[in-house]
């Protein structure tokens, strides 16, 4: 509904043309409305989804409100009782999924960095091999890594699952590389030339500079390794290692004849969430331009 | 200090020597290694084994080998009603994913965007936060909203005046429900990718169509949206993988035994259920090899219907 010379003139200052200003708030009043409608709608379900797990178990559901209609956090006592006790495979997750994004991270600053910035015979070999095996999909993949774990008797341990992290995070080179791309050449050579050896190099010039890469990194990678479902679950075959999505998953499909196993499912499905939904809050700063940045270059 | 030395007596030492004497020489090996050594043994091993496993079949899981040369190909294109079925379900997928999906983005983008907006950071946030959530969270959520006693879907149809639907009774909603989840979770992700593409246009493209005299319509559809054309490539190109990929919603929403009369399978799930359902690893491998196919066909398919619509005239060719 602009006029399409509308917008020369910033709002708020005086202005020789009245109306228009008045359009102008219009304007923001009305496609705010309607980004708030539509935000609403889109989030609605997602707050009753919330809303159902504050209920008690007998109690009469509207599921189309998130307001529950008799407060309890019972299914959050029994999802951490003695019966589910999901507190264990939260933990497990934990421990996975830190270490995984430890050594994960470090492995990709550091070749990251020698990809980027140092010359060695074989690099740029290197490089394209990572990027040709990039682009092979999981599900080619996915059984022959079974198999290979089989072999070297890693099934059911969790160096199973982390050092395939670590090994099979192309693009976590990929990223790491363009980031250090960044950093610049004369200043390593400074460095070098004031006495640094290649270590202090990389700890104290390299790892400071790229401190943001570092951090979409192990973001991603935390979030990968806590999200995953398939390769754990295949992995894992002791129910008491199992890490929590996999226990989730297993818990929904066995939900037989207890009437308390799908609200605590529901229950634990969003307390799972909050570990990547945590991470984004703290990360979206550089998260959306990061990511953004890549798919343009 | 260490190159002074090496300097002054090259002879006497071996090549090996001098390689170990010199630190710029070795560290980047040393740097490389941890990441390399890993992905030998956890990627391009089992790469090599994959080559070879797709011409095998396991005999249970003895972990013993029958090579059975083309056999498993043959049967997977052949005699197996799954993957026609899988094949279906993702070209519906996909298609239906991006036909729902990328005009919603388009618009919430277009919104998101307009000068006047406040707040735009909470809206941006609120739209992409679904993408971040973890697929069986999703896939329980996608559950809860299309349970046919206390789900959300039936609860909005009674209070219209209509009858309880049973989602999970029948083959016809599989792929309803899983587009429904799949544009909850990716719509706003798009957009945000659309928005970031739309910050890269300049504004004395814009500026210069404002003075032309076009319309807010005609300036999304004559400028934006044919600019944004390398955003929409990638957008699509990556959806499309993700489908092929798609497993965590369909695997919690349709458990393992393919959904209603087995019309659910995705090629994921299908391998799934074969290499660790029935112990057909050779077979699932094979299918994994097809998939990869797959994969390579319509990425390149793609490139080329997105570089093609820059030029008319080279279509035609």
């Amino acid at each position: 509904m602009t006029t399409p010379n509308v917008t020369a003139p910033p709002p708020g200052r005086a202005l020789p043309v009245q109306p228009k200003i008045g359009f102008f708030r219009l304007q923001a009043i009305l496609s705010t409305a309607l980004a708030a409608i539509l935000a609403l709608i889109f989030i609605w379900p997602f707050l009753c989804v919330v809303g159902s797990t504050f209920n008690k178990i007998d109690a009469v559901l509207n599921p189309l409100t998130p307001i529950p209609t008799q407060f309890s956090t019972q299914f959050y006592q029994l999802m951490f009782g003695e019966k589910y006790q999901l507190q264990k495979y939260v933990m497990n997750s934990v421990w996975v999924a830190v270490a995984t994004t430890a050594l994960s991270t470090l492995a990709c600053a550091l070749s990251g960095y020698a990809l980027a910035k140092l010359r060695f015979p074989g690099r740029d070999l290197l490089f394209s091999l990572i990027i040709g095996v990039m682009l092979l999909p999981t599900a080619t993949m996915l059984v022959p890594s079974f198999i290979v774990m089989r072999d070297l008797n890693l099934v059911d341990n969790y160096w199973g699952l982390i050092l395939p992290g670590v090994g099979g995070n192309a693009f976590g080179i990929f990223l790491m590389r363009q980031f250090m791309l960044n950093i610049p050449t004369e200043m390593l050579e400074a460095a070098r030339m004031d006495g640094a050896n290649e270590f202090e190099l990389f700890y104290k010039i390299v790892l400071p500079n790229a401190k943001a890469g570092i951090g979409v990194i192990a973001t991603l990678s935390l979030r990968g390794t806590w999200n995953s479902l398939l390769w754990p679950q295949i992995l894992i075959t002791d129910v008491n290692k199992r890490l929590i999505m996999p226990a989730i998953a297993n818990l929904n499909q066995q939900q037989v004849a207890d009437v308390f196993a799908l609200p605590v499912v529901r229950t634990a499905a969003i307390v799972a969430a909050l570990v990547p939904l945590a991470l984004y809050a703290y990360s979206q700063r550089y998260f959306i331009s990061t990511l953004a940045g890549a798919i343009k270059g | 200090m260490a190159s002074m030395a090496v300097s002054r007596s090259p002879k006497k030492r071996s090549a090996i020597q001098r390689f170990f004497s010199d630190q710029t020489k070795w560290t980047p090996y040393l740097f490389v290694a941890p990441f390399f050594i890993t992905f030998a043994i956890f990627t391009l091993y089992p790469m090599l084994r994959a080559v070879v496993m797709g011409f095998q079949e396991s005999l249970g899981y003895t972990g013993k080998w029958e090579w059975v040369g083309l056999a498993n190909f043959v049967e997977a294109l052949t005699n197996d009603p799954r993957m026609g079925t899988s094949l279906k379900n993702f070209v519906y997928f996909t298609v239906g994913s991006l036909a729902t999906q990328l005009p919603c983005a388009f618009l919430i983008a277009l919104l998101l965007t307009s000068r006047s907006l406040k707040a735009k950071s909470l809206w941006r946030t609120l739209f992409f936060i679904p993408s971040v959530l973890p697929g069986v969270t999703m896939g329980i959520i996608g559950g809860w909203f299309f349970s046919k006693t206390h789900g959300f879907a039936n609860a909005l149809i009674v209070a219209f005046g209509g009858p309880r639907v049973d989602w999970a009774g029948f083959a016809e909603y599989i792929i309803p429900r899983l587009l429904l989840i799949a544009f909850w979770q990716w719509m706003g992700n798009h957009a945000v990718f659309l928005i970031a593409g739309m910050s890269g246009i300049g504004d004395e493209i814009i500026e210069a169509s404002i003075v032309d005299g076009a319309t807010p319509w005609q300036r999304a559809r004559y400028i934006v949206l044919p600019l944004l054309k390398p955003v929409f490539a990638y957008i699509s190109i990556t959806a499309a993988a993700g489908s092929l990929m798609n497993f965590e919603v369909p695997y919690v929403l349709l458990g393992t035994d393919g959904g209603a009369r087995g019309k659910g399978w995705f090629f994921m799930t299908h391998i799934q259920q074969m290499a660790f359902g029935q112990f057909r690893m050779g077979y699932a491998t094979a299918i994994g090899w097809l998939v990869f196919f797959i994969a390579v066909v319509i990425t390149i398919l793609q490139l080329r219907v997105y570089e093609f619509r820059l030029g008319k005239q080279e279509e035609a060719s």
